[in-house]
């Protein structure tokens, strides 16, 4: 096993998603559910909706009102869409910060460390000892 | 029955608690899976849902906990594949652009850890997730290539490539380190 190895593995480690992710997945299994369920209510059923929205397009049924409704809900949901990523890219930039401040401080205290042994080194050594050769630390 | 065959089996008869605590048992596994093949937290966070969904209309096919565990190594890593296919047209990204992977434990070193994420995130598509699956996932050869659906010495000539030119990428980022 080399030491390459071992890095890896080191380096490789699992991350734990965002703290809200069991939440959604549990939220898209219910609305996955509810949708089901739905369909299959007694005279719920997919031919009957179908005949509905075929109705509500035939020229003799066509009103401006439920034209207008139509498409207010389209836009709707176009904008709630876009809300939606918005919010997902604003959190993810915020994870990634958050990380990357992290690695910053783990990164500080590593060389902090490096630095401190160096000192305790030399006063162990005296105050007229050479410093001792560069080494590589871990 | 040991505790997580128990919770298996109470998912599959629709206990909404037993699976959610299959879903946090196993949420970092596939997240991690997803993000370091897809180099794109969002997108991996969106795949590892589909995942855990796609596992939720499965259950009753899922024999035991090691079962599992495999299918959902297995699922992650064919639904990153195709991820990867659909956006092939995409330029790759330069080591630099590499995103962090979010919230690691502390490293050991994390200057070498660091150096070594972004190695391996600029390796191509398959051997990346050979990589990942040995190391993130400490799975043999032989395992690797049950999951991937890869004949076993494709798997080992992935990872002796893959290691050989790590290291070497390493010892230059790095300077004269030992690995």
């Amino acid at each position: 096993m080399s030491r390459l190895d071992d890095e890896l593995r080191a380096a490789l480690g699992r991350a734990e998603p965002p703290p809200d992710f069991t939440a959604r997945v549990l939220a898209r299994v219910a609305a996955e559910q509810a949708a089901a369920t739905t369909l299959a209510r007694p005279g719920v059923t997919r031919p009957r909706w179908r005949r509905a929205l075929a109705d509500l397009f035939r020229p003799l049924a066509w009103r401006p009102a439920l034209a207008g409704a139509l498409a207010a809900v389209i836009v709707a949901a176009g904008l709630g869409a876009g809300e939606y990523r918005r919010h997902r890219q604003e959190r993810a930039e915020g994870e990634r910060a958050k990380a990357q401040v992290m690695l910053a401080l783990q990164i500080a205290s590593a060389k902090l460390n490096v630095a401190q042994k160096k000192v305790q080194e030399h006063h162990r050594r005296g105050p007229g000892a050479k410093p001792a050769a560069h080494q590589q630390s871990n | 029955m040991d505790l997580a065959a128990e919770t298996l089996a109470r998912a599959a008869e629709g206990d909404q608690g037993a699976f959610a605590e299959i879903v946090r048992g196993h949420q970092a596994m596939v997240y991690s899976l997803a993000c370091r093949f897809l180099r794109d937290a969002a997108l991996a966070e969106e795949l590892a849902q589909e995942v855990f969904l796609d596992l939720y209309r499965h259950l009753a096919t899922i024999e035991s906990p090691e079962h599992l565990r495999f299918w959902l190594r297995r699922v992650t890593s064919h639904r990153c594949i195709d991820e990867g296919r659909r956006r092939q047209r995409r330029p790759e990204l330069t080591v630099d652009e590499m995103p962090e992977l979010g919230a690691m434990p502390p490293q050991r070193d994390p200057i070498m850890a660091l150096t070594l994420q972004r190695l391996v995130a600029a390796l191509p598509d398959k051997p990346r997730l050979v990589v990942t699956l040995r190391y993130q996932e400490d799975l043999e050869p032989a395992e690797i290539a049950r999951v991937l659906d890869m004949p076993v010495n494709t798997v080992k000539s992935h990872l002796r490539r893959s290691l050989t030119l790590l290291r070497e990428k390493v010892t230059r980022c790095l300077g004269e380190v030992e690995v």
